[in-house]
């Protein structure tokens, strides 16, 4: 065994005891009004009529296309093609620098020319207002020539110009309006009080040519449902009428941002405990209860295959989403018309392999599923069989009738892959289930996804672990190795005085960025702990190896994800001299919502030397514990 | 007449919406919290806080920010 260390440091998190405590106060206050409801609603409820199981129609399908790039007969048909396939809507960029190329001087041409022709098809528009005119930039930021567009104006008496003449021009043709791509760093250099105050002015100055206007708050990606959670139970909800969502377009990973899983658990949180619109056992909050806003899907960030869109979709139907745009490429009749008119009344399989739904259309029920890879397997898997006749014209969408059977005697076997499949004759008349037994009514809950997840059951263990010592399972409820793909997070496991250890790779030097990893990532287990909301606080206990180049050359701190987005520990020094040694941190805050993939992460850089780490132990520590007065 | 547990209620209500209404985003969330980390020492790199934070969105996200920008950043957190 290794030697243990001579002391144990309990390094507490001083900045956000204040806010934990703030944050636990509102929480207990708004979780009061919401046992209220809970109490009150359905026993009112009850006296009006049964409730009947909740059903989701269909998200209408908007297009993204850029129809001023397109010939006035090539415009025709796509638009024709589109209207086929049943969009009901179109995606437009209102440039700002196209419209007002200089200040004070506006130019509609080209953009009436677009929006006339989807309206002359039946379509709405949704008119995306930005990125910034580049003469409205402040020099004095030297944004770099190229990155103006994604700047923010110096005076915002040019934003709410540009907003009120764009309102006033389309005022009776358009009535829907997102403020500005998704803000984050790619597209939005501004800062978040910036973006609030550029979302504030847009929605005054457009409801007040047309009050019915919809004003659509785009989130910055990847279903940040923390920031999102925020916005929704602050005053800036005034400002925006529906929440624009982002999906992720990083290759599938189980459990990370860009699995299909991890969509579906930040969606089943994001309605049932954001914003309430699912079971009320969930309600944090009455005002968000009284306000919840619709959801629409404003794409991705990043390029998506077809099927992808598709599997998509599907999944912003089961959580309800009001609106979908996506590629126009990427939309067709082979599966827009299939599905036309139908009701999605429940879940399946949720994951993480395989996906499936129930559906009903004229009484008629069916279920679309898909995998993600392809795969054979019994109808009965999905749901029992009714009518073996029926089942055995399963079919891709798109795809003849049979086209995804395989009929052996009596038995049907479904190959499923990544374009989904729809199965009619099956058994979905009652409350569906799924093969291990869970409930498959709606809303979908973060129990529903996190149950359909493989593994070890960590959620009621007081404690996750890594030690890479460890001959069998070196990570219990935490993951790092899956996460050295992370930026600066290429650290490498190195024998050290007889344990194996995760090690820093830092390069001091300017211009080695390349090559510099000072950060050691992790992500506890969304089983263990997620989407917190700083109910939650947690030790985290890292033993490391001693400074060999002495005092005060090796130290680190811990960022990790807050309810106020990520923040640092104190620095912590390493003792120097050889030997483990073992630091506590206390995080009174912590959110662990996988935000951009990780939860926390080990920071090394400003230390001199590489840093050794042989464990890390994260443990629960019990609701309200205060480390400071 | 309202009852005592009715005044109760109604202050507890007027409570927990106050709160919520003051946990209103006041920082560039997409970026971490420099603000409260000390300039030119080990944890900022030996760098300033605008400096630190430039550096960690160029590695985080690949993108270099004006210091001015950073400035401005760091003055909202």
């Amino acid at each position: 065994m290794p030697a243990h260390p001579e002391a144990v440091r309990d390094v507490p998190v001083r900045a956000c005891a204040k806010s934990a405590s703030g944050g636990l106060r509102c929480l207990g206050g708004r979780a009061l009004i919401a046992a209220l409801l809970i109490v009150l609603l359905p026993a009112g409820a009850s006296f009006a009529s049964p409730q009947a199981p909740p059903r989701h129609a269909a998200p209408l399908i908007g297009a993204e296309v850029d129809l001023l790039a397109l010939s006035p007969e090539a415009r025709e048909a796509e638009l024709n093609r589109l209207a086929q396939a049943g969009v009901h809507g179109v995606r437009l960029a209102l440039d700002w620098n196209r419209v007002e190329p200089t200040r004070g001087v506006f130019t509609w041409k080209a953009d009436d020319q677009a929006v006339n022709a989807a309206l002359a098809h039946g379509m709405e528009v949704l008119l995306l207002l930005g990125p910034c005119a580049e003469w409205a930039v402040d020099p004095a930021q030297e944004v770099p020539p190229d990155q103006q567009r994604f700047s923010v104006p110096k005076n915002m008496k040019d934003w709410g110009r540009y907003v009120r003449e764009a309102a006033l021009h389309y005022r009776g043709r358009v009535r829907h309006w997102q403020v500005r791509q998704q803000p984050n760093l790619r597209n939005f250099r501004g800062t978040r009080g910036e973006f609030l105050k550029l979302l504030a002015a847009a929605r005054a100055a457009i409801k007040e040519v047309d009050p019915r206007s919809i004003i659509v708050m785009p989130e910055s990606g990847s279903l940040d449902i923390a920031e999102i959670a925020r916005l929704v139970n602050s005053d800036n909800r005034s400002s925006f009428d529906a929440i624009g969502l982002y999906l992720d377009a990083r290759p599938p990973q189980a459990g990370k941002p860009g699995d299909l899983s991890s969509l579906a658990l930040a969606w089943s949180v994001l309605n049932t405990e954001v914003l309430n619109s699912g079971s009320p056992a969930a309600q944090p909050s009455a005002q968000a209860a009284a306000t919840s806003p619709p959801v629409w899907v404003l794409g991705s960030g990043g390029s998506l295959s077809a099927d992808a869109w598709l599997q998509r979709y599907l999944l912003a139907w089961a959580f309800g989403a009001d609106r979908f745009y996506l590629p126009a490429d990427a939309i067709s009749p082979e599966w827009t018309t299939p599905v036309k008119g139908a009701e999605l009344t429940g879940h399946l399989r949720l994951g993480p392999d395989i996906w499936a739904f129930a559906f009903q259309r004229e009484q008629a029920p069916f279920a679309l599923a898909w995998a993600l890879q392809e795969t054979t397997i019994p109808a009965s898997a999905i749901a029992p069989i009714a009518d073996l006749e029926a089942v055995r014209n399963a079919a891709r969408l798109g795809g003849a009738p049979g086209s995804a059977v395989v009929v052996e005697g009596d038995t049907v076997a479904l190959v499923l892959g990544p374009r989904p499949i729809l199965i009619p004759g099956l058994s979905l008349d009652s409350a569906p289930a799924s093969l291990d037994g869970q409930a498959g009514g709606l809303p979908i809950t973060r129990q529903h996804v996190l149950a359909a997840r493989p593994g070890p059951e960590v959620s009621a263990l007081p404690l996750v672990y890594a030690d890479w010592s460890m001959p069998e399972r070196p990570e219990f409820g935490i993951e790092q190795s899956s996460l050295r793909h992370l930026p600066g997070g290429q650290v490498i496991n190195e024998e050290r005085t007889g344990r194996i250890c995760v090690r820093t790779r830092m390069r001091p030097g300017q211009g080695e960025e390349e090559q510099d990893h000072p950060w050691i990532y992790f992500d506890a287990d969304d089983r263990w702990l997620y989407f917190a909301q700083g109910k939650t606080p947690v030790s985290v206990t890292v033993e490391c190896d001693g400074s060999f180049l002495g005092k005060q050359k090796l130290g680190f701190n811990i960022m990790y994800d807050s309810v106020s987005g990520y923040r640092f520990t104190p620095w912590q020094w390493v003792e120097a001299g050889a030997g483990w040694r073992r630091y506590r941190f206390v995080l009174e805050d912590v959110n662990f919502a996988n935000r951009n993939g990780y939860d926390f992460r080990i920071n090394a850089k400003g230390s001199k030397q590489d840093l050794w780490v042989a464990s890390v132990m994260v443990e629960k520590l019990p609701p309200l514990r205060r480390s400071l007065p | 007449m309202m009852t005592r547990t009715g005044w109760a209620l109604l202050v507890l209500v007027g409570a927990a919406m106050l709160l919520a209404m003051a946990i209103a985003p006041a920082a560039a969330a997409d970026y971490p919290k420099v603000a409260g980390l000390q300039a030119f020492a080990a944890e900022t790199n030996y760098m300033s806080l605008a400096g630190y934070l430039r550096w960690m969105t160029f590695k985080d996200q690949g993108v270099w920010l004006s210091m001015a920008e950073a400035k401005r950043i760091v003055a909202e957190q």
